[in-house]
């Protein structure tokens, strides 16, 4: 009887699912289109062009020391991958920023460097336009980090000066004193390298683009894919699975069966999904996804997750229509808040919560972990209790039924 | 035989059966009539076993299901008012839920209800007299003594009322017994007895 059962599900779900295949079919096409154009999007935003920044100089012999410096500067690894330094007039500078020409402009006055060198310190003047965008931020904070820097080692040199002048008596001559820690201030403060790390940090965890993306598409093609289920709980089942309770399996053992056999669906979706996209050869912000039968536990996982999700959401309503309708905006807002479209690192802050709690997130986590060749992990495990919460759910929601 | 003795249910506090009692002879086919909502297909489903009772007992030829849910498949089959059918299942799958596809059993079942024309034929395909001979050919399946049939001629045209009346009566004259609840005045008249359900109650009318 049980052997029975079990084919007569299989055959059902495969019925569905041919029932629903066009649709399935344009349901991957689109997702595997919305993947491919955000993939390409986001490489847009992060890769952006240069900007340019002018500098104005003062005349005469300040202004070739200074233009000296800032070729200095400018040729530091970490300004010279976002920016390129010109050299125009003041007025040019302020034209340029309005017109958008320019990024920034930063402006030394007259007798800056004999400022310095006195002790007076003049400030040199920076202009930003009104908005900026990501490049301008990074540059102001480079350069207020730069000027930070500067500040720090100058009032450590005159805290030594101080020292040397009031506490201790100095054995060396204090222009000699201030000229070697200044040498030294320089030598530290310009290798910035050693304050920038060289560990990488993207949006992306270990992944690359092509691969966090397909993961999250995959996982909510999957999920979409799940309206093919829900001509499954009808008035007719009901009353079918009532009559069977006591020859066959009753609501307990019907529910496993079924999550079960829509599990195995799901995996084997997603198992032909994935080679589907390695076969196309589609590059994806510079890398191409290649499908990894190392993936199996994890897309277990994830489908028998969503399996269970699906058979508590059609257990509690057995109309067909409002069923399909349900999972389709669940998957678009689940979308939305578990960074598929964006990164979560990009969403409003509020977002960020809604994002840690979607299942969407513990899905896509899983099938990440399965690109990375990794069997086990958090999300693995709140993947597999949340399929258990939904078969549980669906088989109580199930019996009340049978026995009302 | 067939025993009933004072089945009570509720559902929370409203009191659907009260202590609901007869009994049933082979060759007998009792008549259960009532308002729409007064709790004959309550009563039914218990005496087939798929819901449980509260209190009372049942029993076939002396063995209490009760205590044994088991008796129940052995001894009933259960048209719900509901064809308990698979739309987008063949005829024969949908048998196949509730019989091996081989041996004598199947093969009288099959030729019993007439249903090889049909057999491959998917079930949203069928009239409504075919898929309640198809519904009916299930709940047979075993050959149970006792038919529990929750208004078998319901929303059938008149020939096919006829002909599942028909073999209702075949189904007497073999010995076994029917309990239906039906609005059927024919189906009424060819009852060997008949209750009235009302306010839980069971009472004879004859």
């Amino acid at each position: 009887m049980l052997a029975r059962y079990i084919r007569i599900e299989y055959k059902r779900v495969l019925i569905q699912l041919c029932r629903m295949s066009l649709a399935l079919i344009m349901s991957l096409a689109v997702t595997f289109g919305m993947s491919y154009a955000i993939t390409g999007i986001m490489e847009h935003l992060t890769e952006q062009g240069r900007i340019e920044v002018a500098m104005v100089l003062p005349g005469g012999d300040e202004g070739k020391s200074l233009k000296a410096f800032s070729r200095l500067i400018a040729s530091q690894k970490s300004v010279s991958e976002i920016c390129d330094i010109v050299y125009m007039e003041e007025d040019r500078a302020v034209a340029a920023i309005e017109s958008g020409d320019i990024a920034a402009a930063i402006i030394f006055g007259q007798g800056f460097i004999h400022d310095v060198m006195t002790g007076i310190n003049t400030p040199a003047r920076v202009i930003l336009p009104s908005h900026t965008d990501l490049l301008t931020d990074t540059f102001r904070e480079e350069l207020t980090n730069g000027v930070s820097l500067i500040r720090t080692g100058e009032a450590a040199i005159y805290s030594v000066t101080e020292a040397g002048l009031y506490s201790y008596p100095l054995i060396v001559d204090r222009a000699d004193m201030e000229e070697t820690l200044t040498d030294l201030l320089m030598s530290l403060a310009l290798k910035r390298v050693n304050y920038l790390g060289t560990e990488g940090v993207s949006v992306y965890g270990g992944l690359s683009p092509s691969g966090y993306f397909v993961a999250g598409f995959m996982a909510f093609f999957l999920f979409l894919s799940g309206i093919s289920f829900a001509g499954l709980y009808s008035a007719q089942d009901l009353a079918l699975r009532r009559s069977l309770s006591l020859r066959g399996p009753g609501a307990v053992a019907g529910s496993i069966i079924r999550t079960m056999v829509m599990a195995s669906v799901l995996v084997l979706e997603g198992l032909v999904t994935g080679l589907l996209i390695s076969r196309t050869h589609i590059v994806y912000s510079g890398s191409e996804f290649t499908m990894s039968f190392g993936m199996l536990p994890a897309l277990i996982a994830a489908s028998f997750s969503m399996a269970g999700v699906f058979h508590f959401i059609y257990s509690l309503s057995l109309n067909e229509r409002n069923n399909i309708m349900v999972t389709v905006l669940a998957d678009i807002l689940m979308m939305l808040l578990s960074g598929l479209i964006f990164p979560v690192a990009f969403l409003p802050a509020h977002f960020e919560l809604l994002s840690r709690i979607s299942f969407m997130t513990a899905w896509r986590s899983c099938l990440i972990l399965g690109l990375m060749g990794e069997a086990g992990g958090t999300a693995v495990v709140v993947s597999l209790m949340i399929g258990a919460a939904g078969l549980i759910g669906g088989a109580l929601m199930q019996m009340r039924r049978m026995n009302s | 035989m067939l025993e009933v003795g004072h089945i009570t249910r509720s559902y929370g506090r409203k009191a659907v059966l009260r202590g609901v009692s007869f009994n049933a002879r082979p060759g007998e086919m009792v008549a259960i009539i009532g308002r729409n909502g007064c709790g004959k297909s309550t009563l039914l489903r218990i005496l087939a076993g798929v819901d449980p009772m509260q209190k009372g007992r049942v029993t076939f030829w002396g063995r209490e299901a009760s205590s044994d849910r088991r008796l129940f498949s052995k001894y009933t089959g259960f048209l719900p008012q509901d064809d308990p059918l698979l739309d987008e299942l063949t005829v024969k799958d949908n048998l196949s839920l509730w019989m091996k596809d081989k041996g004598e059993d199947y093969r009288e079942i099959i030729r019993e209800f007439d249903l090889e024309p049909i057999l491959g034929q998917k079930v949203s395909t069928l009239s409504g007299g075919m898929k309640r001979r198809t519904a009916i050919a299930c709940a047979c399946a075993g050959r149970p003594p006792v038919l529990i049939m929750d208004e078998p001629t319901s929303s059938l045209d008149i020939y096919y009322k006829k002909e599942i009346r028909d073999w209702m009566q075949s189904f007497i004259r073999g010995n076994g017994i029917i309990i239906a609840s039906t609005h059927d005045e024919a189906e009424i008249a060819e009852s060997s007895r008949v209750y009235l359900m009302e306010d839980g109650i069971l009472r004879p009318v004859r």
